[in-house]
């Protein structure tokens, strides 16, 4: 009942707004406690699916230490955001604002095209050792297949345009599993040998998520 | 007043506004007559300075250990601590070492199996049998 | 080191000067061989390095509004010529020769009779050890500690605030009760915009919440456990025991003496109560009380503080944000504040007790002019078996305000109480709120009032 109030209030402008109930009267949060079926809408495919693949890397290289510069010379320099205004088609126009005031939201973002669930606070380890990142590094995390709140998700075709939303984490440092050990050996042979092996993980904090407003995307 | 308020602690997102290196000190310990000193000897005279410059949240302390093979010891804020004995190590392999004390969190290592660890509730909710009318009773 | 018992008997092991652990040996080779040593213990020679102040020699100009006692040299005392504590010296040498009676001022007084320590300063504090002559670290020992370089680093701070600043932040009243020295000041002014930050940003986001709601989320995200955990993630560490030999990175305050009647606490409310102070309500606590809604401890005489060092953390807490505020302006220390103290993590839902939530939501619907809640079965299963389960909504007209389950009926028609309550309680108009200090930025955008509701439904 409730979104359904917010929504009439948001969208349809024939009603004079003072029969509505004002905004600050909807409890937003009482979807929170309530059972009503959930209805994903997923948006038509308006977006390009060539997305053009990108380091996650997008940090100013002049805002890092000197070490880290160095370092960073050797890594490709952002993608240049594409030229032209991204375009919205008309339900998405209508769905992306409700989807933006929603409380929270979750992402599925992509690193190395593996997908990480995330909401905001969230540890990601990653399963490898990112090379040119010291503990404090904001990444910009632009890939997406999912952006999603309590009743609204939007899906991507496969990508979800990385000018709808702002997705940031931060680096935490560098951890290591316990070495693990394999005992090697052959049949009818003493020869016994031990492999071990201790991998570097990167640790990521997802640190910002932000649905962008239709006035910033297409201004 | 039907209703009270309880009394609870915030809980630390460290990096979501501000960001804590969690290494908050280096101590190194060197021999300076030990010949397994002798790259961590070279590594405080050349490159110690370049490393504290670039880590200056890190306090950084030197002090001779006569007789003992040389070691790096990071402090790390929760009152943990690593070691790790450098002897025979060459400076560049001892400034590895350094920076991986510097990248560590101080806690114990573990194996983790799950990518994503959150304390925030979930998004969308709980889901239950009973929603959604499927069950007819 | 051999302690002789009936039954155990311990030596040094492995006879080396440095081994200092008690190894549990057999009577048969104790008896034998008995050699005790006393280890010898040279202090390690540590060394701090020029090069970890880099950037930190920035000085305020002479004309600064913010200078705080020792940046110039005009009109302030240079840091050799500062004024010993009065205070100390007439309660730690009552019985003072001639030397001493002139140091009987009474506070009144004091201004005109400033006494400097540069006279004699082992001869004035007698209490204190003679490598450790005044109460807290000379400021300029600030330029000398790699500590304090280190935490000015990891907390970010503008390179505006000088590292003398932040030794004084770290002064506790407790150590230094000298005002001109100890962080008193700048933890009054401190608490005031950490508390304004906080409160804004509650009512704005939630401005339903009622009041004890309120208090307790204050008392979450800046009471003085939260700022003591904050200040212990920074990395401060304290020291064993004030003085002005130690490094003055280290949290200098003085904890409880062994023997401390800490029943003096409950005896002030004891007094008060005495007194016909009966406060209950929630209007006395928004009037008399403190910000979290905590009673304020009557003054009588030399209080003792139960926790002398969450109270010494979190004065640092509060000191480092009005120092930002002094040295780099108001909108560092905003921005620091809504780092540090409001991007942290709480659970505001589970912050409300009710005790009558079924009539609680009652008295909500007939305020609102909603109809009559009524609680109606969703679901039930296992009504006859030993773990039934009932999902139960409450329903207000044709629309459903909330939904509990639990395994008996009256159960789960509180849970959805109680559900529906807080979906009132905490509406939220959004993330992205602003709140009234965003207004003193530059060329902000017209201020649009923001709703605070009635707050509680049952006074």
């Amino acid at each position: 009942m409730l979104s359904r109030s917010l929504r009439r209030s948001i969208l349809d402008t024939r009603i004079p707004s003072s029969a509505l109930p004002p905004t600050f009267l909807l409890p937003s949060r009482a979807r929170y406690f309530n059972s009503t079926p959930q209805h994903v809408e997923s948006p038509p495919d308006s977006f390009s699916p060539s997305t053009p693949a990108s380091s996650p890397i997008s940090e100013a290289p002049s805002q890092l230490p000197k070490h880290t510069q160095l370092r960073l010379s050797k890594i490709p320099t952002p993608p240049t955001p594409p030229p032209n205004p991204l375009v919205l088609s008309a339900p998405l126009k209508d769905l992306l604002p409700l989807l933006a005031v929603q409380p929270s939201h979750y992402i599925r973002a992509h690193i190395h095209g593996k997908p990480y669930l995330a909401t905001v606070g969230d540890t990601v380890r990653l399963p490898f050792h990112m090379p040119g990142v010291v503990p404090g590094d904001v990444l910009r995390l632009n890939r997406a297949s999912l952006l999603g709140s309590r009743d609204y998700t939007l899906k991507g075709a496969p990508w979800v345009d990385e000018r709808v939303f702002e997705c940031r984490a931060r680096v935490l440092g560098t951890e290591a599993e316990p070495m693990r050990s394999k005992v090697k050996t052959k049949r009818r042979n003493r020869r016994v040998k031990t492999v071990r092996s201790k991998h570097k993980y990167t640790i990521l904090r997802v640190s910002e998520l932000r649905v962008k407003g239709l006035e910033e995307i297409e201004g | 007043m039907t209703v009270r308020g309880l009394k609870k602690v915030t809980v630390s997102q460290n990096g979501v506004g501000a960001f804590i290196l969690q290494c908050h000190k280096l101590s190194f310990h060197y021999c300076d007559w030990a010949g397994s000193s002798r790259g961590m000897n070279s590594f405080l005279r050349n490159s110690l300075q370049r490393f504290a410059v670039a880590n200056p949240q890190i306090e950084i302390e030197v002090s001779p250990r006569p007789r003992r093979h040389p070691v790096i010891i990071g402090h790390y804020i929760g009152g943990r601590q690593k070691a790790i004995c450098v002897r025979n190590l060459q400076k560049e392999q001892i400034m590895q070492k350094a920076e991986l004390l510097r990248d560590a969190s101080g806690e114990k290592l573990k194996r983790v199996t799950k990518p994503v660890k959150s304390i925030n509730e979930s998004v969308r909710g709980v889901w239950s049998p009973y929603y959604g009318g499927g069950i007819t009773v | 080191m051999i302690h002789h018992s009936s039954e155990t008997y311990y030596r040094l092991g492995k006879n080396l000067p440095s081994s200092g652990n008690f190894v549990r040996t057999s009577l048969s080779a104790l008896s034998f061989h008995i050699i005790a040593v006393s280890p010898t213990i040279t202090i390690p020679n540590t060394a701090v390095f020029a090069f970890q102040f880099d950037g930190c020699e920035y000085q305020p100009p002479a004309g600064d509004q913010t200078c705080l006692g020792y940046l110039a040299c005009g009109q302030l005392l240079s840091p050799r010529t500062r004024p010993c504590c009065l205070w100390q010296q007439t309660i730690q040498s009552p019985a003072g020769g001639t030397q001493q009676s002139r140091f009987q001022s009474s506070s009144a007084a004091m201004e005109e009779n400033l006494v400097f320590e540069d006279d004699d300063p082992s001869a004035s504090s007698t209490s204190r050890h003679p490598s450790s002559p005044y109460a807290s670290p000379l400021t300029e020992a600030a330029l000398h500690s790699a500590k304090l370089a280190a935490l000015h680093a990891r907390l970010a701070l503008p390179k505006k605030l000088p590292l003398q600043t932040m030794a004084r932040t770290l002064v506790d009243p407790s150590a230094d009760p000298n005002l001109r020295f100890n962080n008193a000041s700048l933890a009054q002014l401190g608490g005031s915009i950490i508390s304004f930050h906080v409160a804004e940003f509650l009512l704005c986001k939630y401005p339903r919440l009622p009041m004890a709601i309120l208090f307790a989320a204050s008392g979450a995200y800046n009471g003085p456990r939260t700022l003591a955990i904050i200040a212990q993630e920074w990395g401060v560490e304290t020291a064993a025991y004030p003085g002005s030999e130690v490094d003055p990175g280290l949290l200098q305050f003085s904890k409880l003496k062994p023997g401390t009647n800490l029943g003096e606490i409950g005896m002030a409310r004891k007094n008060t109560i005495d007194q016909g102070v009966w406060r209950r309500g929630m209007s006395s606590r928004v009037v008399l009380d403190d910000e979290f809604g905590d009673m304020i401890p009557q003054r009588r005489g030399i209080e003792v503080d139960a926790k002398p060092t969450e109270t010494a953390y979190s004065n640092f807490v509060k000191a480092v944000v009005s120092s930002i505020y002094v040295h780099a302006g108001r909108d560092a220390a905003k921005k620091f504040v809504k780092e540090h103290i409001l991007s942290r993590h709480l659970e505001i839902t589970q912050l409300f007790d009710f005790k009558t939530p079924v009539q609680e939501l009652a008295v909500l619907c007939k305020r609102e002019e909603f109809e009559y809640p009524v609680a109606r079965i969703l679901s039930e299963t296992g009504r006859l078996s030993r773990s039934p389960v009932f999902v139960v909504g409450i329903y207000s007209g044709h629309e459903k305000l909330g939904e509990g389950a639990a395994p008996s009926l009256a159960e789960a028609r509180i849970r959805a109480s109680v559900a529906a309550l807080k979906a009132w309680y905490l509406y939220s108009p959004g993330n992205n709120v602003r709140v009234p200090s965003d207004m003193e930025g530059a060329n902000p955008k017209p201020w649009e009032p923001v709703h605070i509701d009635i707050g509680e439904i049952i006074h």
